[in-house]
């Protein structure tokens, strides 16, 4: 059964209050709503305000999905997408922007 | 290294190309926002990844976004504090910004410069030029009056400006012009009496007793320099203001402490003839709090030069003339001070000493 937005929106941002202590079924279904890319965005911003504060690991493994969204043309969804980079940035400064490209290049290949 | 992590690295390392024609579509991307998105990754990775990627960001320096173009530059203010290897790669392009038609580019490109003296320093003339000009924005125009703060004394030429810039209506404008003021530290102290005797007498107020409550503050830093301020520093003891007239008392405490360590000359003999006419004059002021500071500054002149009491009780007595009542707790408060006993009477111009 279809929820209406509102419903997924709530229910979405009361498992981000569980912040770093989400556990791994809550983190699962998460990424894995992140992964069908929502047409409406503001599930996305409900998503990516949602896993803001999430598990260190959690955010590095859904990076560059995250990093698709920056480039999205909704300004919210941008927005959001924003805020993780820049109140995260320690979780990325490990890794290089090679890396993160090489997704994208990944993914574009595949499609 | 997990699973995730090998996949990408192998990526890394056998399509080069790939990524590198990846990051120069999103460069170029019709839409502003998706190269100012490329800025937040930047961000995120630090100022070392900036220094990698030095072609980027110098094209979104020349970007024909204003939006790209400041958010470039806000990213390097990093770079440029910290000194990475390599940020003065971005210097031409970042002069470039100080020309452009768009004052906000024109504000970071100041901003930005700001981050390092001395690249700041080489354009205190343009900054000068810019704070002068009638067209200038006043938020580049207080960015260009930050910058000369930090680099050096403020030119005199500049006075006439801040002054105008301190009559602005918009109280964002004029508290941003006093916060630069002072965030010139001594070099914006000293400008201080010139500028609030430049000002109309009933305007203002607040502004005045801010700036000279900083020039208090940074009295003992100024160091010979407040020698200099001492004939505006008079004026401003008739202020129309009692707390910027008492705020002045005070600096002529610390411009006397000071000369009482110099060497007699003609200067020093002069500014000694200044300082005790003035605060002798002061000790009668309408306001009680201007009086007890004068009262104090004596008290300690007397204390380190025994000599000049003959002749501040002289000034004293001729100046008190009608004023005996009012006088009363202050010649007590100097008689104490000083170790002497002070007569009330105007016909005695002696002291004797007494027992303490």
């Amino acid at each position: 059964m279809r929820a209406c937005v509102a419903t997924w929106q709530g229910a979405i941002h009361v498992l981000g209050t569980l912040r770093a202590s989400a556990p791994m079924p809550v983190q699962q279904r998460l990424a894995e709503l992140l992964r069908t890319k929502s047409e409406d965005y503001r599930l996305q911003v409900a998503l990516l305000s949602a896993i803001q504060q999430f598990p260190l690991e959690f955010l590095v493994q859904q990076l560059p999905l995250i990093f698709e969204c920056l480039f999205s043309d909704d300004n919210e969804v941008r927005e959001a997408a924003s805020n993780i980079f820049t109140t995260r940035a320690k979780c990325f400064q490990t890794r290089t922007l090679e890396w993160l490209l090489a997704w994208l290049v990944g993914a574009l290949q595949n499609d | 290294m997990d699973g995730f992590d090998c996949v990408m690295a192998h990526v890394v390392e056998t399509q080069p190309d790939a990524i590198q024609e990846y990051l120069k579509r999103a460069c170029n991307s019709d839409k502003f926002y998706q190269r100012e998105a490329l800025l937040v990754v930047f961000e995120a990775f630090g100022g070392r990844m900036v220094i990698d990627k030095y072609k980027v960001i110098l094209n979104l320096l020349n970007d024909q976004s204003t939006a790209v173009r400041t958010r470039s530059m806000k990213l390097l203010r990093e770079v440029v504090s910290q000194q990475l290897d390599g940020w003065r790669m971005f210097v031409s392009a970042v002069g470039s910004c100080l020309k452009s038609k768009d004052h906000r580019v024109r504000r970071e490109a100041v901003r930005l410069m700001r981050c390092n003296k001395e690249w700041a320093a080489a354009h205190a003339q343009q900054f000068t030029n810019m704070f002068s000009s009638q067209h200038e924005m006043s938020f580049v125009k207080i960015q260009c009056l930050k910058a000369l703060g930090e680099v050096g004394p403020l030119p005199e030429a500049c006075v006439p400006n801040i002054i105008e810039f301190l009559k602005a209506t918009e109280t964002r404008v004029l508290a941003a012009a006093t916060m630069a003021i002072t965030n010139a530290g001594i070099n914006g102290a000293v400008l201080v009496p010139k500028l609030i005797n430049a000002m109309d007498a009933r305007e203002l107020a607040g502004i005045k007793r801010k700036l000279m409550r900083f020039m208090h503050f940074h009295r003992d830093e100024l160091g010979d320099l407040l020698l200099a301020t001492l004939p505006e520093v008079m004026v401003l003891m008739n202020n129309e203001d009692s707390i910027v007239r008492r705020k002045a008392v005070q600096i002529v405490g610390a411009i006397a402490r000071r000369l009482a360590r110099m060497a007699l000359s003609e200067f020093v003999v002069q500014a000694w003839d200044h300082v005790i006419r003035e605060l002798c004059r002061a000790l009668l002021d309408k306001n009680a709090l201007v009086r007890k500071e004068s009262c104090t500054t004596l008290g300690v002149i007397g204390t380190v030069r025994p000599d000049l009491i003959p002749v501040l009780y002289a000034k004293m007595v001729g100046k008190a003339k009608g004023h005996h009542l009012h006088s009363i707790i202050i010649w007590r408060c100097l008689s104490l001070q000083w170790g002497q006993f002070l007569p009330l009477s105007s016909g005695n111009n002696s002291t004797s000493s007494t027992k303490s």
